[in-house]
């Protein structure tokens, strides 16, 4: 079974190695003031992109039917967001993105317990959902429109079933892989089926699940776009393939824009939540 | 009422030391189809109170025997008893050190040291208390905060000791707890696990590949011999209680080093 990095994991067989020894902490620390050499190089990329992309835009090399200037798509996002064009198109984006992600967790991490708890089910039924995840998903985006029509349902369902995976992989992963030692532990302290879940598995899994989570949020986003390209009535995907037939350009851009802000609070909000539960164990 | 009172103060004196019989006791594995004999005819007695190391090759199934006591494997034939209760499973007085610290990375080293008492159900401050003490006592104070992955590879095992005492177990077993770990500072858990004996009597099975610390440690040494793993000689340390770290130059104390390897030499050839 794939699964995603676990960060602790490294750590511990770091130092039960015995490899480190009191300072071993202190060098896994960022020296002094990296932080901010960080920071300015940041700031420096962002400038020497926009302004790559101004300079391509002035050179003519491209057809400003596919780049438009940077400043006019901020001068247009601007301008959506004013005249009210753009809320209502990000709002169905962010609804349909949240509403499949969520469905998507909460079936995976189910499934995932499930399938953790019962390896006769799980070798039986993997081969299945393996199936179904190596086909693109993205090609059966017209059926699912034609079976489910117009409205929100078929692109839920499109983000669900993109973010569903990941989730559901590294949710097994979380709960099933534990060492010897761990379980050996547990035994020797007489713990039950279910203190050996709570206070072994469950919290294991939880460093397999956030990153799994990162990955299902850009899919549900991904899958909801598909959604709207094929058929809507407002989102963002819809409002793209609108501004990219009558040739809009800087509003395509200024829309791309506006979702990949609402990526950016996603992860932001993910890493909180990450943050906050492993504090709160 | 008075029951439950009665229970609780029996926590928190030290318990009496455990008692161990092992008779006539062989298991084998079977590994990729092929029957392994770890053990066989192993016959032991421990007697309260008394620090036992076991010794040999590897393969000589001395973790085996340790697994064994404490109700983390079963005998294929024979019989493990605590304080003459048969082991079927693992049983609440004893505590188990194992070759790695096994810490639980997303709990601090006290939560690490309390897991037991959660694991129980006792909720007590004063255990918590206890708990503290018991890091204190490891040369961890200040260290309760911090996690697993911010501690060396000494100074995590320095937790899962305290861990397996937290309990006040009257039977403490220890897989190689010190295998990992370089000559100074496995000299100085030497001394710490000593020191806690001494002040807490228990009885302590010791699985080690160290001849000195064996002999540092024990009251007896029982040499184990390899393929199939069986009880070699059992050779008792005559050096006076208390042992301190003065005991390490001590003539003496190479003479009784000697003469372990010596049976331990014996063990390897095969040779009864």
């Amino acid at each position: 079974m794939k699964t995603q990095a676990a960060p602790g994991k490294q750590d511990q067989d770091l130092s039960s190695l015995g490899a480190l020894d009191q300072g071993g902490g202190a060098l896994r620390r960022r020296p002094d003031g990296a932080g901010l050499k960080s920071a300015v190089l940041a700031v420096l990329i962002f400038v020497a992109i926009i302004a790559g992309w101004q300079l391509t835009a002035d050179s003519g090399l491209v057809s400003p039917l596919i780049l438009a200037p940077p400043g006019e798509v901020v001068q247009v996002l601007f301008q959506l967001a004013v005249d009210g064009t753009l809320w209502p198109n990000l709002a169905a984006t962010i609804q349909e993105t949240l509403l499949g992600f969520v469905l998507a967790v909460v079936a995976a991490v189910v499934v995932g317990s499930v399938f953790s708890f019962s390896p006769i089910l799980r070798n039986a039924v993997y081969p299945f959902i393996l199936a179904s995840q190596t086909f693109p998903k993205v090609a059966i985006a017209p059926l699912i429109v034609a079976a489910m029509g117009y409205g929100l349902a078929p692109k839920v369902t499109l983000a669900a079933l993109l973010a569903f995976f990941p989730v559901l992989t590294n949710t097994i992963a979380g709960l099933t892989e534990v060492s010897e030692d761990e379980v050996s532990l547990f035994r020797a302290l007489r713990a039950s089926r279910w203190q050996e879940l709570r206070y072994l598995r469950i919290p294991n899994s939880l460093a397999f699940i956030f990153p799994a989570l990162n990955s299902a949020a850009v899919l549900a986003l991904i899958g909801a776009i598909v959604g709207e390209f094929v058929a809507a009535r407002e989102g963002v995907g819809y409002a793209i393939a609108q501004y990219t037939v009558t040739g809009e350009v800087a509003a395509t851009y200024a829309m791309l824009i506006a979702l990949s802000v609402f990526g950016l609070l996603v992860y932001g909000v993910l890493s909180l939540a990450e943050r906050l539960v492993r504090r709160a164990k | 009422m008075a029951i439950a009172t009665g229970r609780q103060a029996d926590k928190d004196a030290a318990p009496r030391p455990a008692a161990i019989g092992i008779r006539d006791v062989s298991k084998s594995f079977t590994r990729r189809g092929a029957a392994v004999q770890a053990l066989e005819h192993t016959e032991l007695d421990i007697a309260p109170g008394e620090f036992v190391s076991l010794i040999g090759p590897s393969g000589c199934g001395k973790s085996t025997l340790l697994k064994l006591v404490a109700g983390l494997l079963e005998p294929t034939t024979g019989s493990v008893t605590v304080d003459g209760r048969e082991v079927t499973e693992p049983l609440p007085q004893v505590g188990v050190a194992f070759q790695k610290p096994t810490l639980l990375r997303w709990r601090t080293v006290l939560d690490n040291v309390c897991l037991p008492l959660v694991i129980d159900g006792d909720r007590r401050p004063e255990s918590r208390e206890h708990a503290k003490r018991l890091l204190e006592m490891m040369g961890l104070a200040g260290f309760e905060k911090h996690y697993p992955r911010e501690l060396s590879g000494g100074m995590e095992q320095r937790v899962s000791i305290a861990r397996s005492l937290v309990n006040r177990p009257s039977l403490l077993l220890m897989d190689e707890p010190f295998g990992a770990l370089d000559e100074f500072t496995r000299e100085d858990l030497n001394d710490e696990l000593l020191g806690m004996w001494q002040r807490e009597p228990k009885t302590v099975v010791f699985v080690t590949h160290s001849i000195s610390e064996a002999v540092f440690l024990s009251d007896r040494i029982v040499v184990m011999s390899a393929r199939p793993g069986r009880v070699h000689a059992t050779v008792p340390v005559p050096l006076p209680r208390p042992r301190g770290r003065e005991l390490r130059d001590d003539p003496e104390f190479y003479e009784a080093i000697r003469h372990v390897r010596s049976v331990l030499d014996e063990a390897k050839g095969g040779g009864r």
